[in-house]
């Protein structure tokens, strides 16, 4: 027998729950329709699965591989299937290997994992799935030359992006906008990739300030932190906001963001909007300058799609190989969404007679061969060689950087 | 504390039906959220139970979730909140990974050794809670989250620091530990046999100490008062230090699993809020050691098919985790306001009448 | 309010408690319920209160069945328990705790108000309490006096006092009741639970009385004692003689006892039954448990000092520090009993639990849980639990709450095992108590031992006004 006090309860609960409900659903925890529209298919369409280490929007890392390989499904009217938050913090109970295996058993005939991060568990999953053809984006395990070939491994290949490109071009658009001298770079961990990208957006930021500026490079203050991770996690990373607002706080007026996720542009955006003469350089999605317009300087974009495109056709077609790719901007035009790799999307804040300079003579210059920062002689910040006098690195020791280059300060993680 | 003398004596009629309440009440949750609850069940069902690969990860979640509701469960009986499970499940975890990054980690040695590591390694942490409880006069809720941070705080320091990939300083883990430290599974299946083991023994070890011996008689009886406990010649700080040293130690169990079966190297977060739950689990379970191997086995159904939520059915990635807590969460207010009870009785009743 | 218990029922596993038990309470009187330990007093007025509730029956206010019995809802009807064990807030003060539930305590703004209230009832009743101290330093009847005055102002139109005179000293005993008498004018119901036949005889004007949970008769007062022992016992009630036998004083033990900063030396002689008097209030009440507790307590026999292990210690409030509420009979023995073994042998344990529970007279079954016994059962239950080698036996207020016979068969226990123990003290409020069962006696005035000697060099008269303050037999 249930007493009308009881019942006063339930009734008091479940009105409880429904406000509950309500607030969710204004969340939008509903499912998201990632339908591809049917389009005129350039080969037979497939089922592929798409494995995302932070949300698919994060209008960073994760968003512009989500991007390419919608704009590839869309293009083969393939289906793709996305696991996005796969990374120890925000999902615990799933490794990668295992999302792997979920995704076969949906019937994912391709799969990319999208993450460096990503490693040991794609390994494993190319291990017990040999049939099935999956892309490591940013990873070497398919590049014969490279340190960590995996000959076995004959369904994994590799896909990156040339950023250094990318990364020289924000170097210098920072180098073109600083008024104090003083540049702050915002890392995600310690490795050979974040070495490299680091050095590159240094090399572009030194080019610029001499060549351009006319300036001498011991006025230019490069300075770079590292957060520990690709994105903020709450208790083990740095926080990449009180990162920024430190470089902002000691004197830099322009910070170049490393990290998968947009915080360094929108905290750029929010004292530059109460005023201030600071800005930003975002990085890896197209759209990132729509955070903050008037405090970017243009971002460094990774343009997924066509490789992703070229990817599905192969496995469509039946001749995919395990080749390691490190594709470059399309020359000709490096913001052509059907052909560049790497892109530079211009920013409000850079101003017309600087966009000038870094468009048509510093990005000029790199297309058509005449400028080559890294050529020697190069050192590392202990003083050891990088790239000697009179020579120019190849993609082996670009790949496997060992350090931050001299004129750099903050930790290589040695 | 009397509210919590609610949970102790339930029948598995009673946890059935505050079960199904709780499904119901989610099931609504669901509709109101635009989702099919059936078929996301089934969904769950299917990704979770119905899989051999899935079903591994079930038994193996199973087991990690059980360790944890058995370390809340002795220190329930104690009358302590053991908040500080997460830090002794992560140093178990450390506790293991040193086994496996030593000289014997390629070894037939390493797993035997990774098992009492991580039990030392748990254990001692969860006596330190217990010393700033007894010692230091440090609420029990306080020390325990203290320490959780202490714990994640050196997981983090270790991934960066001294056990750092090399030429890397990335918080995404240390390098994969030797195969030979690899929790081993069996048949196609890949059964997870030692996390099966470890839960195992454990049940049947606290089993047999709360039924039989006095050690158990006495954790339950310093739970229940502690000043006619030392009216009786015996010291309160021992015993409530003794379960939570056998808690830590237990709990300890699965940051080994969590290195051995799954990750095979030290992440940040290794317990991966299986030790919070677990007190939710231990809670719901009216702190019944086989009462809490179902739930737990529940809950694990609901994390593995919860997973594939979105593949399947394109659902958010926060979905499950909606789900379960809204389950665990129906359940707690089920059970604290006895709807659940009253249902049965009203049933009963009018079956009596007809 | 007339109030109507109808076929009330309760069972706590196998044991009844109440079995159909149909009382009929009117209106503006005091009626007492009268029974043994165990008889399903307590559980009875526990329904009223809301507590317990009850498997079947109803329970009826002024002829209106009431459904659905809870706490809240008696606290409604204007009913208050004023139990054994005061329900209050260790850490507030007086004032908070009589605050506390209180039906003015709706703002900020009232606490003037709450605090005039309390001056007025405390100076009305002549209660004397100090609203500043903490309820912790108060001594029981005291903490009932708060929770009276609490009950009252709140409006309260049923009273319940379950056995609340065994903490009220004389005085306060007196002064409560008269107030409880103005208060049936103004058609107040009081329920007097009690197993002090003088108390139900001089204040009731009905009486219950119940046996082994069912209920024997109700009756209008005056009755003659005799009959009403009858009905509460079954008419076998036995004129037990108490065989004491007086110890000598040889004089071969000494106590070191320190007391409000005073060490006092007592020359003790072994097998000694020590008893500890003081009004309620003084320092006898935390006699005992100081002298468990504290390391300061000293007792030296010809061989030395003795060991603090095998000293025993009953406390007064038994649910509080003396028994493991969730716990089963059969666990509190197999917890004493099984002190430094590892694993327990439950057959044998089982078996001597049974013999206890006979021995002792405990109305229960093994897996009755301390929470769930009478107050009287609960006392036998820590008896019961007394190891055979304690040496030192400390028993606070022995047989607090506890019927005649339950009374009669503790000391019989107690007399018969004190001269296999080094020493035996109890404390108690009881004159007569003290004079009948002592050796040995220490009067206690305010916190300070001020007389301690043979129970043969004292008469009692000296003791009353030892403990009294009356400095006229006492030693400069």
């Amino acid at each position: 027998m249930v007493s009308s006090l009881k019942k006063m309860k339930l009734i008091a609960i479940s009105a409880t729950m429904s406000l509950l409900l309500a607030a969710m659903l204004a969340c939008n925890i509903g499912g998201e329709a990632d339908a591809p529209a049917a389009e005129p298919m350039a080969s037979e369409p497939i089922k592929f699965g798409m494995i995302l280490v932070g949300p698919r929007n994060d209008r960073g890392w994760s968003q512009a591989h989500h991007d390419g390989g919608a704009y590839a499904a869309q293009k083969t009217g393939s289906e793709m299937i996305v696991m996005d938050f796969i990374n120890p913090a925000d999902s615990p109970d799933i490794t990668v290997a295992q999302v792997v295996d979920q995704m076969v058993e949906q019937g994912a005939e391709l799969i990319f994992a999208t993450s460096e991060d990503m490693k040991d568990g794609i390994l494993e999953a190319a291990a017990s799935h040999p049939d099935v053809p999956m892309i490591w984006s940013s990873g070497d395990s398919a590049w014969a030359d490279g340190d960590a070939y995996h000959p076995e491994l004959a369904n994994l290949g590799n896909i990156m992006g040339k950023m250094e490109y990318g990364k020289m071009m924000a170097g210098c658009a920072a180098a073109l906008k600083t008024e104090t001298g003083n540049i702050g770079f915002v890392g995600p961990l310690i490795n050979a990739e974040t070495k490299r990208l680091a050095n590159s957006a240094y090399l572009g930021a030194k080019y610029c300030w001499e060549e351009s500026r006319g300036k001498n490079i011991a006025d230019l203050n490069f300075e770079i932190k590292w957060i520990g991770f690709w994105f903020h996690i709450p208790g083990v990373t740095l926080d990449p906001t009180v990162v920024t607002n430190d470089f902002y706080d000691s004197g830099a007026d322009v910070v170049i963001s490393g990290i998968d996720t947009t915080q360094v542009i929108v905290e750029a955006g929010k004292r530059n909007s109460s005023g201030e003469q600071v800005w930003a350089v975002p990085y890896d999605y197209h759209g990132a300058c729509a955070e903050a317009p008037g405090a970017c300087l243009g971002v460094p974009y990774f343009n997924w799609g066509p490789s992703y495109l070229n990817t599905i056709n192969a496995v469509a077609n039946d001749n995919f190989s395990a080749t390691w790719k490190w594709l470059g901007p399309d020359w000709s035009n490096i913001n052509n969404e059907d052909t560049s790799m790497i892109g530079f999307a211009k920013g409000d804040a850079l101003g017309d007679d600087n966009w000038d300079t870094l468009n048509n003579k510093f990005i000029k210059g790199l297309a058509n061969g005449d400028i080559n920062l890294f050529k020697g002689p190069l050192q590392y910040q202990d003083g050891s060689t990088f790239v000697a006098a009179g020579e120019e690195a190849s993609d082996k020791q670009i790949w496997y950087t060992t350090g931050l280059l001299e004129g750099i300060i903050g930790d290589a993680g040695d | 504390m009397a509210g919590m003398n609610r949970f102790y004596s339930k029948d598995s009629l009673e946890n059935l039906m505050a079960f199904g309440l709780a499904l119901f009440c989610t099931s609504i949750l669901l509709v109101l959220l635009g989702v099919s609850p059936w078929s996301t069940f089934i969904a769950i069902l299917e990704g979770s139970v119905l899989g051999l690969d899935s079903l591994s990860r079930v038994f193996v979640i199973t087991s990690i979730m059980s360790l944890s509701a058995f370390a809340l469960i002795v220190t329930f009986s104690c009358n302590m909140w053991n908040i500080g499970v997460e830090g002794q499940m992560m140093l178990g975890a450390i506790g293991a990974v040193f086994v496996a990054r030593s000289f014997i980690g390629d070894t037939l040695l390493s797993i035997p050794f990774m098992i009492i590591a991580a039990m030392c390694f748990g254990g001692i942490f969860g006596l330190i809670c217990g010393l700033l409880k007894t010692k230091g006069s440090v609420h029990e809720i306080f020390a325990g989250l203290g320490l959780d941070f202490v714990a994640a705080g050196l997981i983090v320091y270790l991934v960066i620091g001294p056990w750092k990939k090399e030429g890397i300083a990335s918080t995404s883990g240390t390098d994969i530990i030797p195969e030979m430290s690899w929790f081993p599974h069996l048949f196609d299946f890949k059964f997870p046999i030692i996390p099966i083991l470890l839960f195992g023994s454990m049940y049947l070890i606290l089993r047999f100490i709360y039924a039989k011996t006095s050690l158990g008689l006495k954790l339950k009886s310093v739970g229940s008062n502690t000043n006619a406990f030392s009216r009786l010649g015996l010291s309160p700080d021992m015993y409530i230090l003794f379960g939570f040293l056998i808690a830590g130690a237990v709990v300890g169990l699965a940051g080994a699993i969590q290195v051995g079966s799954i990750y095979h190297k030290l992440v940040p977060y290794i317990s991966g809020g299986y030790g919070f739950l677990g007190i939710l689990i231990a809670l719901v379970s009216g702190r019944k050691l086989s009462i809490a191997i179902v739930v737990s086995a529940f809950f694990a159904c609901l994390v593995v098919g919860g997973s594939t939520l979105q593949i399947k059915l394109g659902l958010h990635a926060s979905l499950p985790g909606i789900i379960q807590a809204s389950i665990v969460l129906f359940w707690l207010m089920i059970k604290a306001s006895s709807v659940h009870i009253k249902l049965i009785n009203a049933v009963s009743k009018s079956y009596g009448h007809s | 309010m007339k109030i109507t218990f109808d076929s009330i029922t309760k069972r706590y596993g196998e044991l009844i408690a109440n079995d159909a038990v149909t009382v009929s309470i009117e209106s503006g009187t005091i009626h007492a319920i009268i029974g043994e330990n165990g008889a399903g007093k307590s559980t009875l007025v526990k329904m009223l209160s809301g507590q317990v509730t009850p498997d079947s029956g109803s329970i009826a206010i002024d002829d209106k069945v009431i459904k659905g019995f809870s706490t809240h809802s008696a606290i409604e009807l204007g009913i208050g328990l004023l139990g054994q064990d005061p329900m209050d807030f260790k850490n507030l003060t007086v004032m908070q705790s009589f605050t506390v539930g209180h039906r003015l305590n709706t703002s900020m703004m009232r606490n003037g108000l709450l605090r005039q209230e309390f001056e007025r009832l405390n100076s009305v009743y002549d209660f004397n309490i100090d609203p500043k101290k903490k309820i912790y330093q108060l001594s029981i009847g005291e903490r009932q006096q708060v929770e009276l005055m609490r009950l009252l102002s709140n409006g309260a139109k049923v009273i319940i006092l379950d056995e609340p005179n065994s903490g009220f000293s004389l005085e306060q005993k007196s002064k409560v009741f008269d107030a409880l008498d103005g208060l049936t004018e103004e058609g107040c119901t009081v329920i007097l639970v009690s197993h002090k036949l003088e108390d139900v005889l001089e204040y009731a004007s009905s009486v219950s009385i119940m046996r082994k949970g069912t209920l024997v008769d109700t009756l209008d007062l005056p009755q003659s004692p005799g009959h009403l022992v009858d009905l509460m016992f079954g008419g076998h009630q036995e004129e037990s003689v108490l065989q004491t036998e007086s110890v000598t004083d040889t004089q071969n033990l000494v106590a070191k006892v320190q007391q409000s900063g005073q060490t006092i030396d007592l020359n003790l002689s072994k097998g000694m039954m020590v008893g500890a008097i003081g009004l309620q209030g003084s320092g006898v009440d935390t006699f005992l448990r100081n002298m468990f507790y504290d390391k300061s307590f000293l007792l030296t026999d010809a061989e030395g000092p003795i060991d603090k292990s095998s000293f025993g210690y009953v406390p007064a409030d038994r649910l509080e520090r003396g028994l493991f509420p969730e716990l089963s009979i059969l666990d509190h023995h197999a917890l004493s009993s099984t002190l430094g073994h590892n694993v327990i042998d439950w057959t044998q344990i089982r078996s001597m639990c049974e013999d206890l529970i006979r021995e002792y007279g405990i109305i229960g079954t093994p897996e009755t849980k301390a929470h769930e016994l009478s107050g009287g059962n609960q006392q036998r239950l820590m008896l019961s639990m007394m190891r055979s080698d304690i040496n030192v036996a400390m028993l606070e207020h022995p047989t607090r709450g506890l019927d005649i016979q339950s009374a009669d068969y503790i000391w019989d226990k107690l007399l018969n095992d004190k001269l296999s123990r080094t020493v035996t003290v109890f404390s108690s409020y009881d004159v007569d108590e003290i004079w009948n069962y002592s050796d040995y006696v220490l009067c206690f005035h305010g916190e300070d031992i001020v007389a301690s000697c043979s129970i043969n060099s004292i008469s009692k008269t000296d003791i009353i006004n030892n403990i009294a303050g009356n400095v006229i037999g006492r030693d400069e």
